[in-house]
């Protein structure tokens, strides 16, 4: 950006949106001239249409955890700060919906259906400052998904701001709703490459009465992996699962949170201890901190990779990872595994051959969630487009025709 | 009635000749008594396709598709045809492809649980099918045993146990689609999370406007251990409805939750499904999951129930009794045949606590306009499906009911809904989406099907507002269902 477009921008930004402080929004030594926190969605518009006139690069910023995650950014000229549209915008316990603006951090809509004995079952483990649409941007999940799903099974409605000064909504507030095309999708594990998330609304569920968790360890992963597909199977009333290794720990472990009403956890707890006692190890209750722990999540995991195959290849990138000497966070019925390691604690073509495993063993993929930008590159954050990678060119050439939104760090260089 | 105000193209016979040499003679029909059974859907809105083809694999669909968009044809994709929307009507005349011939399971991954389908699979077919397995497949609409898998994508279609185990987006994981240049393309795959854009999320509900679908990737679930199926009789539809909130506001969320008013408890006198007769409404509530949860769960209900008025509960014995019961609720729709020589069905969602006010401001819309309705609809999800009873024959009728029907619409929007849960805007609803979405909104979906390339050359004239060449439909839009229809 030249100088002389920088001015005009700043010009035609709104007043009270120049009060953020460039030096704040750096990533990855790349610090942009200009950082705005819009005060209101009127504000976030008009920013973004005057950056879209003035082909200014904009990076959306929820809590700023995640500005790592994708390719290095091609062009990047304004941060858009988005915390300040946190809102509460509806929300009515018994119609099980909530409605709020997407800079809400997550622990606070959490905090809000809580009181009312409620939450929104999507338990990524993130920071408690990430935000809604954060989450939504990154598709960020938990060892929740194994039975509830993705943000995807959540949300019913968006509204979307377009690099064209428009706000766009799709979906609404009720739980079904067939009206229109679910425009809301494209915008989940999009990076806001299509446009800027500002109001999201979401299915939610009732809080369980009673949760437990309780874990099992041994040397070999194999027992495990029965038993949580066994779980999985039988219905058991589970409502996070989760397989750990570590090298300090030298072993497997099965974490699992039994939660609902009291004869249901009691059962449930008896048939796992069954099918421990038959596949040769013991299940023994844990304290419930123990999830706020997992390994790829905390802050000495500077590379993290996640690999998303069919359960039943799921044995496979184990063992692979474990030769890599990872740290491993596995949800094995959703066929989800993070591989995390220290910086420099693993290869580019490691990396490449795990990923040709996940592609050719799994019939999935592999994503570079975190990593030295240089490793990314090497690797390919998000490795080769597929075969529908002409429709998502084509979507983003329709909703961001100047390529003004995170140019460069979503798959296959949009 | 017809819907096409303009006359169709006539195709010409070459492009009849080079779909016979495409697929097969025999399953290229053209002949005008060989069209009409390919007129109609779940509505009774007409239009009349040229020729009809039944493909018997992708290549053919997409040689199909190829032919038509070299001659300007419009395709429309059609499953069962059970749909209540219109949209396997061909309003502008143009291509059918009918998926009758690919109705093959092509593989169930019994690990992995997920199932390859192709598009004419009837939906209930699958479920019996991985049974043996221990697996089902969770969305099930009322006509599924007659809808198509491909038929309930292009609709999302939902059922009464989506309210715990959600619609048919919730459960596809890839698709296998046509574009409308006839190329063929893998949309998402066998596992979550493919890095990208979801496409199958957005093709899921389009109605068959985007691109056809020749192969599905399903989820399927596992068979739950334990089903308890209570009936629970109630003197008003308000008593029942207030039940509804409590059930939801105690923190259970049943399997279904499903409400048959006094005016459809009467329709179905005659098919002895152990309704009682004297009933202003009864909910018909299942609870799944493992033994002892159900048990936790039925006794809650019950609890709820008797606190909220009601005067019985039944519960379900055995397989047989519940099979019972549940065949009122799937059969409701067509025994109001019994009632009135017609009826319309309404398909509106509303927040669930609006319920009760917009119950009544419904049938304050069906007192004024002199129209008897019956409700059968999933009150769990606040999905209802008011069904206005007429007389066609009586002058003037017709045009009441629509504009009955187009009242409660607004009813349904004003109370922060929707003006359709499950069954689609198709023709039928393409002018209210206005009411719902801005200019804005409406331009970004139509920026959608710029990127398929799909212009109007699949399904024109669904989903969205009446446009140019499509003609004033709305005003002979009226909807009559036959026997074989389902909510």
């Amino acid at each position: 950006m030249t100088p002389d477009l920088r001015q005009a921008l700043r010009d035609a930004l709104p007043s009270t949106t120049q009060t953020a402080k460039a030096e704040d929004y750096g990533i990855e030594g790349m610090t942009p001239p200009i950082a705005v926190k819009p005060a209101s969605e009127e504000e976030l518009i008009e920013t973004l249409a005057a950056c879209n006139a003035a082909q200014a690069a904009v990076v959306p910023w929820g809590s700023g955890s995640q500005m790592h995650f994708g390719m290095p950014l091609a062009r990047y000229d304004v941060a858009l700060d988005l915390t300040s549209l946190d809102g509460l915008l509806e929300y009515e316990p018994a119609d099980l919906t909530v409605s709020v603006q997407v800079g809400m951090r997550l622990a606070g809509l959490e905090a809000i259906l809580g009181e009312n004995g409620q939450w929104l079952p999507l338990d990524p483990l993130v920071n408690e400052s990430a935000t809604i649409g954060g989450i939504l941007a990154t598709n960020a999940s938990g060892p929740g998904r194994v039975v509830y799903g993705t943000a995807r099974d959540f949300l019913i409605g968006i509204a979307v701001a377009t690099p064209e000064g428009e706000t766009i909504r799709a979906g609404g507030r009720v739980v079904k709703n067939v009206a229109g095309y679910d425009l809301g999708k494209l915008h989940i594990g999009a990076l806001g490459t299509l446009g800027v998330i500002t109001r999201a609304s979401f299915k939610v569920a009732p809080l369980p009465e009673l949760m437990l968790t309780i874990a099992a360890a041994t040397p070999q992963p194999g027992a495990l992996i029965v038993i949580a597909r066994e779980a999985h199977r039988r219905g058991l009333a589970v409502n996070r699962l989760c397989l750990i290794w570590t090298q300090a720990a030298s072993g497997w472990q099965l974490l699992v949170r039994m939660a609902g009403g009291a004869s249901a956890v009691e059962t449930s707890r008896r048939q796992l201890n069954e099918l421990a006692v038959a596949n040769g190890v013991s299940l023994a209750p844990v304290d419930g901190s123990v999830w706020s722990r997992l390994p790829a999540f905390q802050p000495g995991a500077e590379i993290v990779a996640k690999a998303a195959v069919m359960p039943t290849a799921i044995s496979s990138i184990l063992e692979r990872l474990k030769a890599l000497n990872s740290a491993i966070v596995a949800y094995p019925t959703a066929g989800i595994v993070y591989g995390s390691w220290q910086a420099g604690a693993v290869s580019s073509d490691d990396l490449k051959d795990l990923r040709r495993l996940c592609v050719q063993a799994g019939s999935g993929a592999l994503v570079l969630e975190k990593a030295p930008a240089e490793l990314r590159v090497a690797v390919d954050v998000w490795g080769q487009p597929r075969g529908d990678f002409s429709l998502m060119q084509g979507l983003k050439r329709q909703f961001d025709p100047e390529g003004i939104l995170n140019p460069g760090r979503f798959v296959g260089g949009i | 009635m017809a819907v096409q105000n303009q006359s169709p193209k006539v195709i010409p016979t070459a492009a009849i000749a080079e779909l016979c040499r495409a697929l097969a003679p025999d399953r290229v029909l053209f002949k005008p008594e060989d069209l009409v059974v390919f007129e109609y859907d779940g509505t009774i809105e007409r239009g009349q396709p040229q020729v009809v083809v039944l493909p018997d694999n992708t290549k053919e669909v997409a040689a199909a598709v190829r032919i038509a968009r070299r001659y300007d044809l419009p395709v429309v994709p059609r499953g069962a045809g059970t749909g209540l929307s219109g949209g396997a009507v061909a309003a502008v005349g143009g291509v059918l492809i009918a998926m009758t011939r690919m109705r093959r399971i092509l593989e169930v991954d019994v690990e992995n649980q997920t199932a390859l389908v192709e598009p004419g699979v009837v939906n209930l077919d699958l479920s019996k099918a991985v049974a043996k397995h221990g697996l089902y497949y969770a969305p099930d609409p009322s006509s599924q045993r007659a809808c198509t898998l491909g038929g309930n994508v292009a609709e999302n279609a939902g059922g009464p146990h989506c309210l715990a185990y959600g619609v048919t987006t919730n459960h596809v994981l890839g698709l296998e689609v046509v574009l409308a240049d006839g190329e063929v393309m893998w949309l998402g795959g066998p596992v979550r999370d493919l890095p990208g854009y979801d496409l199958p999320g957005v093709v899921v509900g389009s109605e068959g406007t985007l691109c056809i679908v020749t192969k599905a990737l399903l989820r399927l679930l596992s068979l739950p251990q334990s089903t308890r199926t209570l009936l629970a009789v109630f003197d008003s539809v308000e008593a029942a409805t207030n039940a509804v909130s409590s059930i939801i506001g105690s923190g259970l969320v049943p399997a279904a939750l499903e409400m048959i008013d006094k005016e459809t408890i009467r329709a179905l006198t005659a098919l002895d499904v152990g309704y009682p007769a004297d009933a202003g409404a009864v909910l018909l509530i299942e609870v799944d999951g493992l033994k002892e949860a159900t048990s936790e769960d039925a006794a809650k209900v019950r609890r709820v129930c008797e606190q909220l008025g009601a005067g019985e509960i039944r519960e379900a014995t055995d397989p047989a009794d519940r099979e019972k019961l549940w065949a009122g609720r799937k059969a409701a729709i067509s025994a109001l045949g019994r009632l009135a020589p017609n009826y319309y069905v309404l398909d509106g969602v509303v927040p669930r606590t609006k319920l009760p006010a917009v119950m009544n401001a419904v049938m304050e819309v069906g007192a004024r306009y002199g129209l008897p309705i019956a409700n059968v609809f999933h009150a769990g999800d606040g999905n209802l499906h008011p069904n206005l009873l007429f007389d066609e024959r009586a002058p003037g009728a017709t045009a009441k009911v629509l504009a009955a029907g187009e009242e409660i619409m607004r009813i349904c929007v004003d109370a922060g809904g929707s003006i359709t849960g499950e069954h689609g805007v198709g023709l039928e609803k393409r002018d209210y989406l206005s009411w719902i979405f801005s200019e804005a909104d409406i331009h970004a979906m139509q920026r959608l099907k710029a990127v398929f390339g799909a212009g109007e050359h699949f399904n024109p004239c669904k989903a969205f507002p009446t446009s140019k060449g499509c003609g004033e439909v709305h005003s002979s839009a009226i909807q009559a269902f036959g026997a074989d229809a389902y909510v």
